[in-house]
């Protein structure tokens, strides 16, 4: 059964045909990065308008990549939530006409649900129940995963998500948005002992997260705040260098341990990393090696199934019709 | 530690973040829907820990976080719906602003908080109370944060609530 799926909660436009919920036949995206970086963020306006002038020729490929026809498309998955309101609608109206020309079943699909499952996709060896970390820009939330519509929130960040926290601490450094791949780049040439930024709630029994600390920490570390005197310091390459990778240690040593203590108390055998931050090289060293000292089984997806992307959003659409879910055509985009 | 004060501004010093949460708590309970509450300040200076204590303070109950992903998040409690906007990623002014709702979300029954609220203040209505945090200058603390309020409306409830306990 091939389901055609389609994202478009935020800056990237993105469809895709997974058949029978893990064979990817084709999987487009398309970044609207170079659009939005002029501006550091994203611009709501810029995105709806990029994802309706684009969808079409995105759906056009993802058929001819995946070297199907149009009548050869057995559902239509699509992310309503959540997300940029204006974004969602593009994708959902779009889903909505498919649906209805192609006489096949509409499905709503939960994108942060979609990312949980996009490690089932990748990995033949994960089985439920495993334990799930999902950082992103907008999400550091871990989940015990029992099913592919069955998941128990463990804990979340109180303040800012990791990938939020890269980005800003790539804006104190005056590095390219976004800041995740800036920081792990200049990461490489930094010595991560020679700061020692404080690591919130790593002593903690609980499965929380805090990265707003660490972020005020950076910044008077670059600004040189000396407590009577407050100056700005030149930033040299040395300086950024090392505060980069100091800060990536700190945020990859908090992440490493509220995963692996997710792992402990629900007493589950793996552990998938979903989520734009698991592209994380540093990340990713640092879990193997614990993985491996525990035992554990680790499953991270493919970059292209990290970042916002359809295929999930098609794979966990298949689950969904596969055991009787499908929605009406008065389905909404729901923000939050 | 009020360092200054005139009709429709003072200045006040937080040493912690503790008492950041406490001010916006003060704050959130000196003021009635609908409002307008403009937040400006630098990186790092404790917006996120000043807009807890504001929900706290109208009786929000749910862990309030950054709400990057969705540039919005809203909250209610038994009185009022929270709308908590975060416009650090919201580029584009009032155009991306118009283009998340903001102009439905102006109901009797609202408040409306905004973090980076320069990046559009092309669209914030006259009567807000605006309050920014500074980083520490002089002779202050690392810890420390000048907080300033300037509003033209309950001035002297807003003053009274806040500087009670400092």
């Amino acid at each position: 059964m091939n389901v055609l799926g389609i994202e478009t909660s935020c800056d990237e436009t993105s469809v895709s045909v997974v058949r029978d919920g893990r064979m990817i036949l084709s999987n487009v995206i398309r970044s609207q990065i170079e659009q939005h970086a002029p501006y550091r963020g994203v611009v709501p306006e810029i995105a709806c308008r990029a994802h309706t002038e684009e969808i079409d020729e995105i759906f056009r490929r993802a058929l001819m990549d995946a070297e199907r026809e149009i009548d050869q498309i057995d559902a239509i998955a699509v992310t309503n939530t959540p997300g940029l309101i204006g974004a969602l609608i593009v994708g959902v109206s779009f889903a909505k006409g498919l649906a209805m020309t192609l006489e096949v079943p509409l499905i709503g699909v939960n994108h942060v649900d979609a990312h949980v499952y996009s490690a089932m996709m990748a990995d033949d060896e994960l089985a439920y129940p495993y334990a799930c970390l999902a950082v992103s820009g907008g999400h550091t939330h871990a989940f015990l995963v029992t099913a592919f519509n069955e998941m128990e929130l463990l804990g979340a960040t109180i303040d800012d998500a990791a990938g939020e926290a890269f980005d800003k601490a790539a804006a104190i450094l005056e590095l390219p948005y976004p800041g995740g791949p800036s920081i792990s780049k200049a990461a490489m040439n930094g010595d991560p002992e020679s700061i020692r930024f404080k690591r919130t709630f790593i002593d903690s029994d609980e499965i929380k997260f805090s990265f707003s600390g660490v972020k005020t920490a950076l910044l008077y570390h670059v600004r040189g705040q000396n407590k009577t005197r407050w100056h700005e310091v030149e930033l040299t390459e040395k300086i950024v260098c090392d505060a980069a990778a100091a800060f990536q240690e700190c945020v990859v040593d908090v992440l490493v341990s509220k995963a692996m203590l997710a792992v402990r108390k629900t007493g589950v055998k793996s552990l998938a990393i979903v989520g734009g931050v698991a592209a994380n090289k540093r990340l990713r060293e640092r879990l193997a090696n614990e993985c491996a000292k525990t035992g554990a089984h680790l499953s991270i997806p493919p970059i292209a199934l990290c970042t916002d992307n359809a295929a999930m959003i098609a794979g966990l659409g298949y689950q969904y019709l596969a055991n009787g879910y499908v929605s009406d055509l008065d389905l909404s985009a729901v923000p939050t | 530690m009020i360092i200054s004060d005139n009709n429709d501004k003072f200045t006040i010093v937080s040493e912690s973040v503790e008492d950041t949460f406490r001010i916006g708590k003060n704050l959130a309970r000196a003021i009635g829907p609908p409002a307008v509450v403009a937040l400006v300040g630098d990186l790092g200076v404790g917006k996120t820990a000043f807009v807890k204590g504001f929900a706290s303070g109208l009786g929000v109950k749910s862990e309030i976080t950054s709400p990057t992903f969705t540039l919005m998040n809203s909250y209610t409690s038994d009185s009022v719906k929270l709308y908590h906007i975060d416009a650090y990623r919201l580029k584009g002014g009032a155009a991306g602003l118009i283009e998340l709702g903001f102009e439905d979300l102006s109901a009797p029954d609202s408040i409306i908080i905004i973090e980076w609220a320069e990046q559009v203040k092309d669209i914030l209505p006259l009567e807000r109370i605006l309050v920014t945090i500074d980083h520490p200058s002089g002779d202050m603390k690392e810890t420390d944060r000048a907080i300033s309020i300037d509003s033209e409306d309950s001035m002297d409830r807003i003053r009274g609530a806040i500087t009670k306990d400092a």
